[in-house]
Parts: C-alpha cells; sequence; structure tokens
C-alpha cells in the first residue's frame, strides 16, 4: 500500500485531452499541475424582489465550476471591476480583466418570462474580446440549479473541449425508508428521490449506456433477481430470475448486452445478455466466484472480480470470455472493478493492512497502482467513474454511516454527497 | 437524463437549434451590446417562437447578438416505479433529510426471531471464511437433530456476512457459507429436499457496531423454518 502512495505521489494522473497541453507541468511532484482557467463571474443581474433565486443561482454556478477543478474562480473585486448594472461588460472591463489573468469573463441575467425562468448566459474570452457563448437557460422554478449546471457545462466544453458533468446524476441505495429502495440525486448530492418502492432490498443500481434505464437487484418476488427500470416510460421488468443470486450488472458501452453474475450453476458465474433479458451468453467457467463485471469503453474487454486464486481479485477477460488475467496483485482482497469511460485506468475496492476498505486503481495495462483514499479506521468502497474519468462516487462509512462521498482520482477534492442518518450505498454515476 | 425529458420539447428544441444556428452565421462574435434595457425584449413568451421567422426574431429583439434558447429538464419528470399509482405512496416524494429513528430497523432480522426461535442455532463463521469452524459444527449438529425429530418441518438457511466486505463479494461468500451448512446438514442425514437457501450477503444485519463481537454475530448462517 505504501508503494501505493509513494507512487501517487511521483506522479501525475490528471487524463485526457485537457491535460495534455499541461503535460509538462505535472512531470514533476505537483499533483495539481493542470493550470487552471481563471475565470470571473460578474454579479448575476435580476430584479431585487428575485434576490434568492440569483444568489441561488450564482452560488451553484461558482460552485459547479470550482468543482470542476478546470477553473480558478477570481472575484471580481480582487481586480477592481465593479459591474452593478444589466449592461454587458464593456470592452474596458474586458481589458481590465485581461491584463489581470483572467481569461474567461462570465456574466448572466435572471428573469421571469410567464411560469418560465429565463437565465440569460453569456461567456467571453477577455484575451480576444470576444463572445463565445450566449444562450437563455430556459426552466421552471424549481430549476435554478439546473440551469447553472447547463451553464457550468457549456464553460467547461467551451474552454476545455470535455463534456462537463455538472448536469449529471448519481443513482444510489437508500435504507431511509427502512428498506434499501433506488434513489437518484444530482451529481452535487441535491434533489436526491426515491424511485422504487420495493419495500424488500434493493442492491447495485447500474445506469444504462445512455442514462435511460436502470437495472438492479431487488429480493421484491424474495430471490435475489435483475430488475430493469426504464425511466422513460416508469416500467418495470424483471430481466433475470434464475435460482439463485442474479446480480452485479453492467451495461456494454453501446447498450447492446448487459453483463451480470448468477449463482444458477453452483457457484457465480459471469453471463451476458441482450437488454430484453433474453440470449443468454455464459463467460466464465470456474468452480470459483466470478462476479461484478465491468465493461471497458471498447466494448472489447470485461473486468471482473473472481476469487479463483483463492482471495478475491480483479481480472481481465475478452468480451466472448477469452484471454483472461489477473490485473491486481498488491494485497489479499481487490474487489468491484469499475473500467474508466476513458479507458486507461481501472478503480476497485482494495482492502488495507487493517483491513479496512479503500480505493484503489490500476492502469488497464497493469503497468501501474495506485492507492486513492487514505488509511484510516473506515471503508470506502463501490467506487463508480464520471464521464470524465477523473473523478468517482463512492461509499464510506467515516462519518458514521454510509455515506456518499466524492473524489478526484488523485485522492483530493473529496466531497461528501449525502448527510441523511439512513445508510446511503452503491452509487453509480450516470454516463451523461 | 436530459435527453428523456428534452423529448417533450423536441419540437421546440429543433427551431430552437435552427435559429440559432442561423443567427450565429449572420453575426460575428464581437463583444455583446447586449445590455438589459436596450438589448433583449424582454418576457417574451417562448411559445410564441414557433410561429416566427428567425429573421423576425433578429429584428424585434432589436439586438445584433440574438441568442438561442434551450430549455433544462424538470425533476418532476422522474418516474416512481411503486405497486400503486403515483402519489398513494409519497411518490418519489421521500423527505430526504430526517430519518425518524429507526429507519434501520426493517432490514434487520431479529437474531433468532423467526420461527425458528430457540429451535434452530445461528452458525458462526470466521473472517472472510465459509468454511464450517469446529464450534459451527456442533451448532449444526444440535439442528440436524431437531430436524430428526421434526421430520414434517422444512428450513431456510441464510447466508449473511459482516460489513467488512464489499456488499457483491459478500452475497456471493453468504451463499457460500449457506450452502456449507447446508452441506454439512445433508451430510448429517437431513434430506436436501427440505433445506433451500439464500443469501443476504451484508444486507440484513444483526447489528452495526463497529466491534468483533458484532461482525461475528453476522457473519451466520441462520435457520429459518418454513411455513407449511
Amino acid at each position: 500500500m505504501l508503494q501505493r502512495f509513494f507512487l501517487l505521489m511521483a506522479i501525475g494522473i490528471f487524463l485526457g485531452g485537457v491535460e495534455a497541453r499541461a503535460a509538462d507541468v505535472f512531470m514533476g511532484t505537483s499533483r495539481f499541475g493542470f493550470e487552471k482557467i481563471p475565470l470571473m463571474i460578474l454579479p448575476l443581474q435580476g430584479a431585487s424582489e428575485h434576490s434568492e433565486a440569483l444568489l441561488l443561482t450564482e452560488t451553484a454556478l461558482t460552485s459547479d465550476l470550482e468543482r470542476s477543478r478546470l477553473f480558478r474562480v477570481v472575484e471580481p473585486s480582487t481586480i477592481g471591476i465593479s459591474h452593478a448594472t444589466t449592461e454587458a461588460p464593456d470592452s474596458a472591463a474586458m481589458r481590465k480583466a485581461s491584463a489581470s489573468g483572467v481569461q474567461a469573463l462570465v456574466w448572466a441575467k435572471l428573469y421571469t418570462d410567464g411560469d418560465d425562468w429565463v437565465l440569460e448566459s453569456y461567456a467571453y474570452e477577455t484575451g480576444k474580446g470576444e463572445q463565445v457563448i450566449g444562450v437563455k437557460i430556459i426552466g421552471r422554478r424549481e430549476s435554478f440549479r439546473a440551469m447553472a449546471h447547463r451553464f457550468s457545462d457549456k464553460l467547461v466544453h467551451h474552454f476545455t473541449g470535455e463534456k462537463g458533468i455538472a448536469e449529471t446524476k448519481v443513482t444510489f441505495i437508500s435504507d431511509l425508508s427502512g428498506k434499501k429502495e433506488v434513489y437518484i440525486m444530482d451529481y452535487d448530492g441535491r434533489n436526491p428521490r426515491r424511485i422504487t418502492t420495493d419495500r424488500s432490498i434493493a442492491l447495485s443500481p447500474r445506469w444504462s449506456f445512455n442514462g435511460k434505464k436502470i437495472t438492479y437487484t431487488s429480493y421484491r418476488s424474495g430471490n435475489p433477481d435483475i430488475y430493469l427500470l426504464d425511466l422513460s416510460n416508469g416500467l418495470r421488468k424483471s430481466l433475470v430470475s434464475f435460482p439463485g443470486l442474479n446480480f452485479s450488472t453492467s451495461w456494454s458501452p453501446v447498450g447492446d448486452r448487459i453483463a451480470y453474475a448468477t449463482t444458477k450453476d453452483g457457484n457465480a458465474e459471469i453471463y451476458t445478455m441482450d437488454p430484453e433479458g433474453t440470449e443468454h451468453k455464459r463467460l466464465t467457467f470456474n468452480a470459483a466466484d466470478d462476479l461484478s463485471p465491468s465493461w471497458s469503453p471498447t466494448g472489447k474487454q470485461i473486468a471482473f472480480t473472481s476469487d479463483r486464486g483463492g482471495g478475491p481479485q480483479i481480472y481481465i477477460m475478452d468480451a466472448d470470455g477469452m484471454n483472461v488475467h489477473r490485473l491486481t496483485f498488491i494485497g489479499k482482497y481487490n474487489t468491484s472493478p469499475t473500467w474508466s469511460p476513458k479507458g486507461d485506468w481501472i478503480a476497485y475496492t482494495c482492502r488495507d493492512e487493517e483491513k479496512r476498505l479503500k480505493l484503489c486503481a490500476d492502469r488497464a495495462d497493469g503497468q501501474q497502482s495506485i492507492r486513492i483514499t487514505e488509511s484510516g479506521p473506515w471503508d470506502d468502497e463501490s467506487p463508480s467513474w464520471a464521464l470524465n474519468g477523473r473523478d468517482l462516487v463512492f461509499t464510506s462509512n467515516r462519518s458514521g454511516t454510509n455515506q456518499i462521498f466524492s473524489i478526484h482520482l488523485d485522492g483530493t477534492r473529496m466531497i461528501r454527497l449525502t448527510s441523511s442518518p439512513a445508510n446511503n450505498t452503491s452509487p453509480a454515476w450516470s454516463p451523461n | 437524463m436530459k435527453d428523456r425529458v428534452l423529448r417533450g420539447f423536441s419540437c421546440f428544441g429543433v427551431v430552437s437549434v435552427f435559429v440559432a444556428s442561423l443567427l450565429l452565421i449572420g453575426c460575428s462574435k464581437k463583444i455583446a451590446p447586449i445590455g438589459g434595457a436596450s438589448g433583449l425584449a424582454p418576457d417574451r413568451p417562448s411559445e410564441s417562437l414557433t410561429g416566427r421567422s428567425p429573421a423576425e426574431l433578429g429584428t424585434e429583439r432589436g439586438s445584433k447578438n440574438s441568442i438561442g434558447e434551450e430549455r433544462v429538464p424538470s425533476d418532476e419528470g422522474l418516474p416512481f416505479f411503486g405497486e400503486s399509482a403515483p402519489g398513494g405512496d409519497g411518490a418519489g416524494e421521500d423527505p430526504f433529510i430526517l430519518a425518524d429513528g429507526d429507519s434501520s430497523s426493517g432490514l434487520r432480522s431479529s437474531p433468532g426471531g423467526d420461527e425458528g426461535t430457540g429451535l434452530l442455532q445461528d452458525a458462526y463463521f470466521e473472517f472472510d471464511q465459509w468454511v464450517l469452524p469446529h464450534d459451527a459444527q456442533s451448532t449444526l449438529e444440535h439442528n440436524a437433530r431437531w430436524l430428526e425429530v421434526h421430520p414434517e418441518a422444512r428450513i431456510q438457511i441464510e447466508g449473511h456476512c459482516d460489513v467488512r466486505g464489499t456488499n457483491e463479494y459478500n452475497l456471493a461468500l453468504g451463499e457460500r457459507r449457506a450452502k456449507s451448512a447446508m452441506n454439512f446438514l445433508v451430510s448429517m442425514g437431513v434430506d436436501r429436499s427440505r433445506i433451500s437457501f439464500i443469501s443476504f450477503g451484508e444486507e440484513k444485519n444483526n447489528c452495526s457496531e463497529k466491534s468483533e463481537a458484532c461482525y461475528r454475530k453476522n457473519r451466520r448462517a441462520h435457520f429459518v423454518v418454513l411455513e407449511k
């Protein structure tokens, strides 16, 4: 584990196209190699009777941009720009911002339009003095945060070329109602809603490739079976109900197959099926337990947990079950792999010397292994990637009960997303 | 998610995109003279958009920098998979704030509180293991004798785990524990057809303290006499 930690310290592990141009910076020991884009949000404009809505929206936008880790939000007062009018920033303000190193200037106004609210959103590249975003984001009264999320994702996309995660959702299990049911919340932990009422035990919800469906395991009929929830029409469908355990689903990246595990053959084996719950195909043939499959983003490989070597470890096989090889070699207990949507890392739950569960990640090619969460008398488990391949949600009982947190792959910026006294577990981050 | 809710506005969306793209073609990226009062026409109902040409919109706004529109989804569109019609069950409106004290009570099986009370005893396992330790074998011998004098009884063996594993692996481990117990009973002469098994992994624990005493209580095969 110590090795992992030093590896982590010694390398920058920022990923993807955004960081490519900052690659030179993080070849050193810095974990914060990526230079954030200095961005200034001018005070949101709107009628005085809307002050609460304005504050809510501006706070959400600022929080989104800071959480993206791609921007450094600069206070307008720090460079002497005052902006108390409903006018767009003038060229003088633009020059001033540019001279102070601010690359992006953001400005918006919020007003009502009948029953709708409109967040008229603009962004400027100060260097060029050009407007680069201009859009009316429309929503209902309760949608201020959603409108801010949309604006944030547009800013992320324009200035980095990457998809933002502010509009994504997290599905998870909570026992708030007294039973374990499936919930969905916003990526920042807001707007949690229960979507099932099985009054039984619900487990391991997983998004379909397009975020329109969720598969999960429920004991609602007595046996742990796999069900499909279609979010577009509110219909539930039973997909797998073999005798024994039917659990741990994973959707292929194009949605044509669902991998899962079942113990119908006497021990846990991995199968795939089509989304209708037919055409079951067995992939593993082993007296040990094989479970928790996770597709690679290319759809060509599947990572999974197997205890064929004694204790549970992470293995990788081709999508047809061939070419099985072991990925993890550090520690005696490595489970619940989840393949990054960028393809390069596989995060999983590892167990440290104190027998505590922690988050770890290995490069998919096995060339590097890192520990993500720190040591301590608590358990971290069930990692799931955001679409950016950098942020993860996971369950931790570090605060007593099980709660859902998010963390950056490099182990920084941990944020607690849920805070009810109930147990909130098994998060899965939506793919869009 | 957003696609789903946006579908309802797809017609609107298509028009918006069309409008936006036309306007973008016609207006270069300049510092926006989009001042509030002098800029955009305020509070124009969006429904009327469909009835106007892009050109009209541009002139009406009186701005060289008219902009596109898009709508964010409302969470009210999130479905609820209930037994009853939405509304009957508080449809997805759980107050996600304070649970009322014993929120987890429904998830715990009371120790020995099922029909098997005092008759069939739990067999306990070692950490990470599904092999029966000696004391568990003694327990199972006791249970086998009870089954011998109650030949009509059918039982279900529940496999459970402590929380120190991961949920999915613990499901598999719980099933192995239940099967270990079942195989031992069968080896003692109990008819296999009288026994069924199910794993609850770490999902239905007796206690939740972080102590070895509690962990041990949860690493168990639990026996439930099924109703005839």
